[in-house]
């Protein structure tokens, strides 16, 4: 807990070092300390294979942008044109793909904690 | 504790909310898209209107009636009440030590004061209380029918008033009713299971309906009934033409901090799913996470992660609150310091302040019967108008979107308030039926208004009702950023323009077409289309040469044909094709990908040709075989 608590003291001062890191530092502080917290052991090995799913997410996330394109024109336009029909993109497209990314991510993190369930009991 | 404690609250909550509420009045910071609707509504509140029944409204009575009803303002402040206290409550049942409770409701508190406007509190609140109170009576207490009954009761009262909100809590309870259904460890005795679980649903509708009763009372009242039910049916086509890609999002504070909660609360409950038994903090973690997963769904009309960021704050503190309880360390001095640090993370994070209409008593405002607050900015929308009085016969349409001209004329409301309401087929339709019953001989044009289009350019969005406008108006003036257009059957839009360059550029907006990927989509249609569905007649096929030769020897009407290209050795992104008529050409921009030859192109949907008139050429440049269709009686190409 100490540790923690000194981690948290360290991102809070990076708001004097650059103000702009300060949301993305304080979201993985949040999400790290309140999910290692809970795992009662093999925690090294999970904060490995946690930050590795983290970083997998977050980056498909920011490459959205670069993704999409990949998925036009699959979209059929009727009465008036919306976002979706103008740009040519399927509708509820970030939606699915939220989803599906999230859903990855969790069957990830279930398959680590049934395989290790057994070590840590 | 005192048995007259939590109703004195109550009733102070509700006294100081209620004179809050009486005394404030909302606050309109810019005249934009979507700020202008709420002033319009509360036209429509002060002057009598019906909401479902005489336009299109997607919210609740509530919200409504607010600045109009000193009862709407009552409930609001018992509705803002309860929800305040249901938090309280909530936060309360999460810690035992009172140190991490009183921190984290003072917390909470500054939270909701500094970054949720009120208005967001109360709309989004009453889902959060209806998630709290049905996680209670479903999930942590033993299910009775009365329970059943009562959270019934509290999602018809909530559709009600919010009529979204109630729809989400029916939502939430459905998906309740299932996680317990298949949480049952003694699941030998289905029948038994199934027969309860018809009966709470039974009572759960019951209560609903009860619930629901002086929404449906009223609406009868005023014959808004089957206004309601053709309101429904638009709200479910627009998240088709509004959606935009707005869902993941790392761009911004708001949009970081609520998909960490929701990986958090996911997180943990996954962990927590493999333990022998779920406790209660996890239970209310599992109902927050599906009020905010639910609530994203917002996110189809505009980025909506500032108006979550209180939700994603109570799954945090939920989410500490299991941390804090595992380690059963909640005593320990480091454990209090651990909280204060994160406490301050939260403090100090960049939420971002609601820049949205609020609920306010700040002075500099123009005032309207003290209810409403005009910033200067909207003050010169009626200033704009005062100036159009003369140019302004008879009665007025607005066009894309400035439903203040209705309040500023005192004229009989259109059911749909801009274009984005108007983009069903439908509805354009219900739009020029109300241009022609109204004997509407002005429309009131405003080029600059794009924001309502999220880049959807206005001659494609509501092409139907702009066919109709072009169709049977032309320029006759033009002040400030308005083009008055009246009503002229036998002129030409295209033809008939004033000796003004201003008058001239407007024109050529309607002659240069930004296409997007339509041509491309429909192309894709079309190629993929057998013969035998298709049953349109080729009027011709060949290269530019052999198609200009047919089309300057046979009469093709634009409004008659589909024109389709099909491309080889395509080296550019944008193309553009022009069609001439009558010393008018017209020029049609659209994208263009690589392995994808077809691209099709209805041209009735081109200005220049909402009106009869012959193609007299056609131009390409670029290696092309082009087909010229006769349009069948039935299609289904845009």
């Amino acid at each position: 807990m100490k540790l923690f608590t000194w981690l948290g003291v360290v991102v809070l001062c990076s708001l004097f070092l650059n103000e702009k890191m300060l949301p993305l530092l304080i979201g993985l502080y949040l999400l790290f300390t309140c999910v290692l917290l809970v795992v009662p052991k093999l925690r090294l090995l999970f904060l490995v294979i946690f930050t590795g799913c983290i970083g997998v997410f977050f980056t498909f996330l920011y490459l959205i942008d670069y993704i999409r394109p990949f998925f036009l024109y699959k979209t059929s336009v009727e009465g008036g044109v919306g976002y979706a029909q103008y740009f040519g993109y399927p509708i509820h497209f970030d939606d699915l793909y939220f989803f599906v990314l999230l859903s990855i991510f969790l069957l990830g993190t279930l398959v680590f904690i049934k395989l290790t369930k057994r070590k840590n009991e | 504790m005192n048995k007259y404690f939590f109703p004195a609250v109550f009733i102070t909550t509700v006294c100081g909310f209620f004179l809050y509420l009486i005394t404030a009045c909302a606050v309109y910071g810019e005249a934009n898209f979507d700020s202008i609707n709420f002033l319009y509504w509360n036209y429509g509140a002060m002057s009598g209107h019906i909401p479902y029944r005489d336009f299109f409204y997607p919210y609740g009575l509530i919200q409504y009636y607010l600045y109009s009803q000193v009862l709407a303002t009552f409930l609001y402040a018992i509705v803002l009440s309860i929800i305040s206290i249901s938090i309280g409550l909530y936060l309360k049942s999460l810690f035992k030590n009172t140190f991490y409770f009183l921190l984290s409701f003072i917390f909470v508190g500054y939270f909701i004061v500094s970054f949720v406007s009120i208005e967001t509190f109360g709309r989004y609140g009453s889902l959060v209380f209806l998630g709290i109170l049905m996680g209670y009576l479903i999930l942590v207490k033993k299910r009775a029918l009365r329970n059943e009954f009562l959270a019934g009761l509290s999602c018809g009262v909530m559709f009600s008033l919010f009529f979204d909100q109630g729809a989400y809590g029916v939502l939430i309870y459905v998906l309740l009713s299932f996680f317990y259904l298949f949480s049952k460890k003694n699941r030998k005795n289905w029948r038994k299971i199934l027969k309860n679980y018809f009966f709470y649903t039974f009572y759960f509708g019951l209560g609903f309906i009860v619930g629901a009763l002086p929404f449906i009372i009223f609406l009868s009242m005023h014959d808004g009934l089957l206004g309601f039910f053709e309101n429904l049916k638009y709200l479910s086509g627009v998240p088709k033409y509004a959606k935009v890609p707005f869902f993941p999002s790392l761009k911004n504070p708001d949009g970081i901090f609520v998909t960490v909660s929701i990986i958090i609360s996911t997180v943990l409950l996954l962990l927590k799913s493999t333990g022998k038994k779920i406790q209660m903090e996890e239970k209310m973690l599992f109902v927050l996470t599906l009020v905010i997963l639910i609530l994203q769904y917002k996110n189809i009309v505009r980025p909506f992660f500032s108006q979550l960021t209180f939700i994603a704050i109570l799954i945090y503190i939920n989410s500490i609150a299991i941390v804090i309880r595992d380690l059963k360390t909640s005593k320990d001095l480091s454990t209090k310091l651990f909280f204060v640090v994160v406490i301050i993370m939260l403090i100090v994070f960049p939420f971002p302040k609601p820049t949205f209409f609020k609920i306010d008593n700040g002075f500099g405002y123009v005032l309207n019967g003290g209810k409403v607050c005009y910033t200067k900015n909207t003050h010169e929308v009626y200033k704009e108008f005062a100036s159009l009085k003369d140019d302004i016969s008879g009665n007025v349409y607005s066009y894309p979107a400035n439903p203040l001209i209705y309040a500023y004329l005192h004229q009989k409301l259109p059911y749909f308030l801009t274009i984005y309401e108007t983009t069903l087929d439908e509805a354009q339709e219900k739009s020029i039926q109300y241009i022609k019953d109204n004997k509407v001989q002005t429309i009131l044009f405003d080029p600059t208004s794009e924001a309502i289009q999220d880049g959807v350019p206005d001659v494609l969005r509501a092409n139907t009702l702009l066919s109709h406008i072009l169709s049977n108006f032309t320029i006759k003036a033009h002040k400030g950023k308005y083009f008055v257009l009246q009503k002229s059957e036998k002129s030409d839009f295209f033809t008939d323009v004033p000796n003004d360059k201003e008058a001239r550029d407007f024109v050529n907006r309607f002659l240069n077409i930004p296409m997007g990927a339509i041509p491309l989509s429909e192309g894709k249609r079309f190629e993929n289309m057998s013969d035998n569905v298709w049953r349109g007649k080729v009027l011709v096929q060949g290269d530019l040469v052999k198609v200009n030769q047919y089309i300057s020897n046979n009469t093709v009407f634009g409004k008659q044909v589909f024109v389709i290209l099909k491309l080889q050795n395509i080296n550019k992104d944008i193309g553009l094709l022009d069609f001439y008529s009558n010393k008018e050409k017209t020029t049609i921009e659209f994208h263009m990908e690589n392995n994808h030859p077809w691209y099709f192109f209805n041209v009735s949907r081109v200005p220049l040709f909402f009106k009869d008139r012959r193609i007299e050429k056609i131009d390409f440049k670029g290696d092309v075989e082009i087909v010229i269709l006769q349009k069948p009686i039935d299609y289904k190409f845009w």
